[in-house]
């Protein structure tokens, strides 16, 4: 294994710190959109702080629910089912 | 008739794919770097004007339309093409460079065709080259996708074809052209809907996820770049402005990556999120301000850069490893490292994370189209921003590069080591994403509208918009995590449908020649056999009487003669004496008689 694969492999295993860097890498975020807003709203509910977090989070829950829970076994087929093409 | 100041790019790709067949050995493979490097010379040299015009059947021939808006997709044209030529630099099979060089060719053409008659030739010689890309994986597979790609890019061509014929014969001329969106006529529709083919304008599009996973490894690097992006070059030049393709955009942006973030090849992925991609474009056309069109034209150079860089990563592991399929990789991160960190280079930009290109083009879009007042579809694009992310910056790179690979994805494949040039193929890519996403200036400085207020992705907010949107939506799939999981198989789209109506058209059109062949049969049964019997029979008789005859008596007259030789030669010299005597005697009397 490659120095940059060993460094990799490492990385890899340290989900804990992965998850807590993360989680307190959004707070900053959160605690920087007291201080920092657009200058100019476009959409109106952008003017609020956090406001684009909840967008994040909420059309990320949107989207994978739908997709995983109802487009996709909508339109799943098994992989002949068009035959062999 | 090129001038001093206009060398067409296309020219080195053409005598590239004349000339390749014909060379012997190994060696030939430096030549393909060569058109690249004299392209990139001739788009960084040359000026804006009006080059290469031909008369041609009474009308004028524009290969040379130079100007701001040619000018940067020619140059990531040219760009591409040596990434991909790089790429592609120890592919053995020659047909493969001939069909890129062709292509390539044709992308250029189209860039630089100021008339709608060299737009065709160049826009069908894209079509051929591209097709042959997905044949030449040499599978049945790869066969009949190619075919089906072909069919269907041979449709938008002839709707393309149609209406520029129309589009001559009410306005005289085949000028290609800005078209006013008031007051547009059917040549007009008909003509967008030719560039919306090549766009993948949903729902036009399922041509994309269906061929490109299935081209060759090399070809789909290509293919990804030059077919939707030459057709968003077409829609900038002559659709600018037209509202409809805002709201086609925003659909093709949130149907696209809807479709990737469920899809189950890492290929198809990033096929179905290149319709994602292009709907932004298509959004910045559509929308039609100088800051929209900009953005534009900046995403189409940031996305041929990191969405190449994407297919080359997936195609070393389709090379080395043998797959593409989700459910059978994992683990690869410590096993692949360099790919890994040219993925991520890849993914990062295509999900608009600052430092990477896509922030720098991505946002300008949906700023720009905020601006204009269109909030309906930039929250359609922040929506597709967050999909983007989920799909392929989250999604696509856990379950090929760092979760364990699972205990049921069967024995681990033997990796088979890559030649460096694949490898330098990525590094120049990622080089790039990079440097554009830290200075944007050298992206935006070749930009084609100027703008009163320049777009400053740098700014605070910006970034810091960036950052909460991704982080949230990287929260959501984070605690939505149990969802994540693949499913072999297929998901239908648009293709269903396609398919049904090939099927009804060969219901209709074979319906009445099955019934018309029918009747012939019929026809022929009751008619043309009797008459052939009547015909048989008076031949026969023919034949008896009149010929056998004849034979038959030439025959008997050979034998009789004979006959009568065999008796005459009796063996006696007295008889043949006496007949010699006879035989004078009467040649004799005649030549007296008739002396």
């Amino acid at each position: 294994m490659s120095s940059l694969g060993a460094l990799f492999d490492r990385l890899g295993k340290q989900h804990r710190l992965w998850r807590n860097l993360f989680f307190a890498a959004l707070v900053l975020l959160l605690g920087l959109n007291l201080m920092i807003r657009p200058e100019e709203a476009h959409f109106g509910w952008d003017a609020y702080p956090g406001a684009f977090a909840a967008f994040g989070l909420v059309v990320g829950f949107v989207l994978l629910l739908i997709l995983e829970k109802i487009v996709r076994p909508l339109i799943a087929r098994k992989e002949d089912f068009y035959g062999d093409i | 008739m090129a001038t001093s100041s206009f060398l067409h790019p296309s020219l080195g790709f053409l005598v590239l794919a004349v000339i390749l067949p014909f060379l012997p050995g190994r060696q030939w493979k430096w030549l393909l770097l060569i058109p690249p490097v004299i392209a990139l010379w001739s788009v960084f040299t040359m000026t804006p004007g009006v080059h290469a015009v031909l008369p041609y059947l009474g009308e004028q021939v524009i290969l040379g339309r130079v100007d701001r808006l040619s000018l940067i997709f020619a140059q990531v044209f040219a760009v591409m093409s040596l990434i991909g030529m790089t790429y592609a630099l120890n592919v053995p099979d020659k047909g493969s460079h001939i069909a890129a060089s062709l292509y390539v060719a044709g992308s250029f053409g189209s860039v630089f065709a100021g008339d709608y008659l060299s737009l065709f030739v160049f826009w069908e010689l894209m079509s051929i080259g591209s097709t042959f890309l997905i044949f030449l994986n040499r599978s049945r597979e790869s066969t009949l996708a190619g075919f089906r790609y072909f069919l269907f890019h041979t449709v938008g061509g002839l709707f393309l074809l149609g209406g520029l014929l129309l589009r001559h014969q009410a306005t005289g001329s085949f000028a290609f052209d800005h078209i006013p969106a008031d007051g547009a006529a059917l040549y007009d529709w008909l003509i967008l809907i030719g560039f919306c083919v090549n766009a993948a304008v949903v729902p036009l599009h399922a041509w994309l996820p269906d061929a490109y996973p299935r081209a060759t490894v090399a070809g789909a690097v290509f293919m990804c770049a030059f077919t939707t992006k030459t057709a968003v070059y077409v829609l900038a030049r002559g659709f600018a402005g037209w509202e409809i393709l805002a709201v086609a955009g925003a659909v093709m942006a949130v149907y696209g990556v809807g479709h990737a973030i469920i899809a189950n090849s890492a290929r198809r992925i990033l096929a179905y999120d290149i319709i994602s991609q292009v709907g932004y474009m298509a959004v910045g056309i559509g929308v039609g301000t100088a800051m929209t069109l900009d953005g534009a034209a900046a995403h189409a150079y940031a996305h041929i850069l990191y969405k190449s860089l994407l297919f080359m990563s997936i195609g070393c592991l389709i090379q080395g490893l043998g797959t593409d399929r989700l459910e059978k990789l994992g683990g690869l991160a410590s096993r692949l490292p360099w790919i890994t960190l040219f993925f991520t280079v890849g993914s990062l930009s295509i999900s608009g994370m600052p430092l990477f290109n896509g922030f720098v083009t991505k946002t300008m879009t949906i700023a720009g189209t905020a601006a204009a007042h269109h909030t309906a579809i930039a929250l359609a694009l922040e929506v597709a921003t967050v999909g983007t992310f989920i799909a392929v910056g989250i999604r696509l790179p856990y379950f090929v590069f760092w979760r364990r690979r699972p205990a049921d994805a069967g024995p681990e494949p033997v990796w088979k080591p890559l030649p460096w040039n694949m490898y330098a193929g990525m590094a120049l890519a990622a080089v790039l994403c990079i440097a554009q996403g830290v200075h944007p200036d050298m992206l935006y400085h070749f930009l084609p509208y100027a703008v009163d207020v320049p777009y400053e992705p740098w700014a605070a907010w910006n970034v810091l918009q960036a950052l909460l949107l991704l982080g949230f939506a990287g929260l959501a799939t984070y605690l939505l995590r149990g969802l994540l999981v693949t499913h072999p198989g297929v998901n239908l789209d648009f293709d269903y449908f396609y398919r049904l109506i090939g099927k009804a058209l060969l219901f209709v059109i074979c319906r009445p020649i099955a019934w018309i062949d029918g009747l012939w049969s019929e026809v022929y049964r009751v008619i043309g056999l009797n008459a052939l019997k009547v015909l048989g029979w008076v031949s026969a008789w023919f034949d008896r009487s009149v010929i056998d005859c004849m034979v038959d008596g030439s025959a008997i007259t050979v034998s009789d003669v004979g006959r009568l030789g065999a008796k005459l030669q009796s063996g006696n010299l007295q008889n043949y004496l006496a007949m010699t005597g006879v035989l004078f005697l009467l040649i004799f009397g005649l030549v007296w008689y008739l002396g």
